[in-house]
């Protein structure tokens, strides 16, 4: 048959069949050894564990195909086929030479995982290292690929095959973290959306060429028996699950499931979630950090409180403040708001939420949350938005001037309160249109204020609620005050 | 005369003559006669510059013998004629020399090359030889696809091959053999190869 029949027949299958033609006999694999054959294959993977190696090839218009080679006693299996006497290190090293030939001109993705402990990198990473930089040396040119992802336990695995990688083709290099296996093909799928990073120079680039997630959103859900990680990046809401488990660590990542042995369920979450906010470099709408099922301030104080502080260590070592436009977080105390605002970029800063961790408590609470040390970051000095909930505060308003837009509750309101309101949103150049205050606890001095305020009456609604419009005379600005006493609610907002 | 300054001439549409469809005649090596549409024929580059260059009139299709294609038998011929009819006026994908990335076998494709082994090779090197881009794309992935799941023994009962030691025991017999006689066999042997006779590669 001729040359262009058969590199057709050849390239519409797989490796394998490549390797089995290979074997029926002499004039094919002449004829394959002598011609340029490409498999059309989409996404190349290998994984390397102690016993096994495998090859995942994708294609677009066949199934995926999986080669393995595993270690057996006296010899190694490949695929279910045993073979006596040969290592199974030395079998996949000798198929890769051809592996490595038949590449399509351009290969989208190759990637390589090291599925290896610390102590076993250092037992089986040389050999590989040793085998891969002699395969790779002996090409004759280097490998077209256009996205490359691998994990390394040291800067010396990247350089055994990054420098055989041809950067006329490269647009994505992705070095993770030696333990960031697990998560290496949730940040794909993630990255398929929205990177578009590319690299041109291979110096440095562990440091500085780490792409951008490009995550939107990021829900942090702490309870004393998992944690959950839900994640939106463009349209794509995904959910990461680390459960805690008798032989070690459960994750969910949305319909998968993974049991990590030996693994404790909140130093694996707080492993990838340094990955996930190392490698997310633009700006997230909103970072949420929550605690579910909190029963009281101990329990925080002894589950949630020491995540908090790790988390804080992951934001203080990162190169570059995490950029977020609206930062939201349960806290008892301003101490516990300290472990995680000021390592959050002022400048995107918008808006603020604190809320109380448990509802039911919060009702009970006369405790005052005192934002005064709050009050001097430049993160609070830049938000436009507040919002404190269920969290007593003292009726001293002054920090609160300079937001556009505040929700508060404030444990006793006063006339004295609603007149110093009145005279700053209308009288002096202040930033703020609106100031809500919900569930407060006492209004001292109800009757004379509100028989103060009858002259701006404009209506009365059902259950009591009472609208009054002020201007004061040769003042542009108009207030509007809505007073909702079943809620204990009261709204300034200029109009 | 400048084109502004050339006479208008009106053009009476109905006057033009229509140009009857054109089909033209071809002959298989095992003299069958096979009538196809010029469109069907854009599907071969082969048989498009063949018919381009003879530059046939209407009259001259069906007082002229039909076109000799002596190398393919009637059977295939007839294959690879209701194929270009059934695909005729579709895009022709350009041949760059590459594997083309996706292939999707079509039914009416699938059921055409529902055929033997023997059949299906005839077909693909008259493919290659009219260069029928298209059709060698699909039956190409047909026999890519055959060897799917196969070990390399089914490999050759399929593709109908010898193994190294046949290969290797017909070689010496070959040598051994130094009557004329054998010498025929053996150069009987190496044309039907060629020809795509007995062994698919």
């Amino acid at each position: 048959m001729p040359d262009k029949v058969m590199r057709r027949i050849i390239g519409f299958g797989g490796f394998q069949d490549l390797f089995k033609f290979r074997k029926v006999c002499q004039d094919l694999r002449t004829f394959i050894d002598e011609t340029c054959l490409n498999v059309n294959c989409t996404s190349l993977s290998f994984t390397f564990l102690p016993n096994k190696i495998s090859l995942v090839a994708n294609f677009l218009d066949r199934e995926d195909e999986e080669i393995t080679y595993r270690n057996q006693e006296n010899g190694c299996q490949i695929q279910n086929k045993p073979f006596q006497k040969l290592d199974f290190i030395d079998a996949f090293f000798k198929d890769l030479p051809l592996i490595m030939k038949y590449l399509p001109p351009c290969l989208p993705r190759l990637s390589f995982k090291f599925q290896y402990t610390n102590d076993e990198s250092d037992k089986y990473i040389p050999e590989v290292q040793k085998n891969l930089n002699s395969v790779l040396r002996s090409r004759k040119t280097m490998l077209p690929v256009r996205k490359f992802i691998m994990n390394a336990f040291k800067e010396d695995q990247v350089l055994t095959i990054l420098p055989h990688l041809d950067p006329m083709f490269l647009e994505e290099i992705w070095i993770l973290d030696s333990e960031f296996w697990l998560g290496v093909d949730k940040i794909l799928e993630i990255n398929e959306l929205t990177l578009r990073k590319v690299c041109h120079d291979f110096r440095n680039f562990i440091d500085d060429k780490l792409p951008d997630i490009g995550l939107t959103s990021v829900v942090i859900m702490i309870t004393p028996r998992n944690i959950s990680i839900y994640y939106d990046a463009g349209q794509q809401s995904n959910r990461l699950l680390y459960l805690k488990h008798d032989e070690g660590c459960l994750v969910k990542h949305n319909d998968m499931e993974y049991l990590l042995e030996n693994e404790e369920f909140v130093d694996l979450f707080l492993k990838e979630l340094a990955q996930f906010l190392n490698h997310q470099k633009s700006t997230l709408d909103s970072l949420r950090i929550i605690c579910g099922k909190i029963k009281n301030e101990e329990e925080y104080q002894n589950v949630f409180f020491p995540i908090l502080q790790k988390i804080q260590g992951i934001l203080e070592s990162k190169k570059n403040q995490l950029k977020v436009r609206c930062i939201n977080f349960n806290a008892f105390k301003p101490a516990h708001v300290l472990t995680i605002l000021p390592f959050i970029d002022p400048i995107p800063l918008k808006g603020i939420i604190i809320s109380h961790p448990n509802f039911d408590i919060s009702r009970e609470s006369e405790n005052i949350f005192d934002v005064k040390e709050l009050s001097h970051l430049d993160q609070w000095k830049s938000a436009k938005v507040l919002k404190i909930l269920y969290l007593n505060l003292s009726p001293d308003i002054r920090d609160f001037l300079h937001f556009n837009r505040v929700l508060v509750k404030i444990h006793t309101v006063s006339k004295e309160l609603f007149e110093f309101l009145k005279e700053k949103m209308l009288c002096e150049p202040t930033m703020l249109t609106v100031f809500e205050i919900t569930g407060y606890k006492r209004f001292d001095e109800e009757q004379e204020y509100l028989s103060a305020m009858e002259q701006y009456k404009t209506d009365e609604a059902d259950g009591g609620v009472r609208k009054w419009k002020i201007q004061l005379p040769h003042h542009k600005k108009r207030l509007e005050v809505v007073y909702v006493p079943k809620r204990r609610h009261i709204v300034f907002s200029q109009s | 005369m400048s084109v502004e300054n050339a006479p208008v001439v009106d053009v009476d549409e109905a006057a033009i003559p229509v140009e009857k469809k054109m089909y033209y005649r071809f002959e298989s090596n095992d003299k069958k006669e096979f009538r196809v549409s010029e469109l069907a024929i854009q599907q071969s580059e082969t048989l498009n510059r063949l018919v381009e260059a003879m530059g046939y009139t209407s009259e001259d299709v069906e007082n002229k013998p039909a076109i000799a294609i002596e190398n393919i038998d009637g059977k295939t011929l007839k294959l690879v004629f209701q194929w270009c009819e059934h695909h005729k006026g579709e895009a022709i994908p350009v041949d760059d020399g590459s594997v083309p990335k996706i292939v999707e076998i079509p039914e009416f494709d699938a059921k055409l090359m529902d055929i033997d082994n023997g059949l299906l090779f005839k077909l693909i090197w008259a493919a290659d030889y009219l260069n029928i881009v298209q059709l060698l794309n699909v039956s190409c992935k047909k026999v890519a696809n055959m060897a799917q799941g196969k070990t390399p023994a089914q490999l050759r009962r399929v593709y109908l091959l010898p193994s190294d030691e046949e290969d290797e025991a017909a070689k010496r017999a070959a040598q051994e053999a130094q009557d004329p006689r054998a010498r025929e066999v053996e150069e009987e042997f190496e044309e039907r190869k060629r020809q795509g006779g007995n062994s698919f590669f």
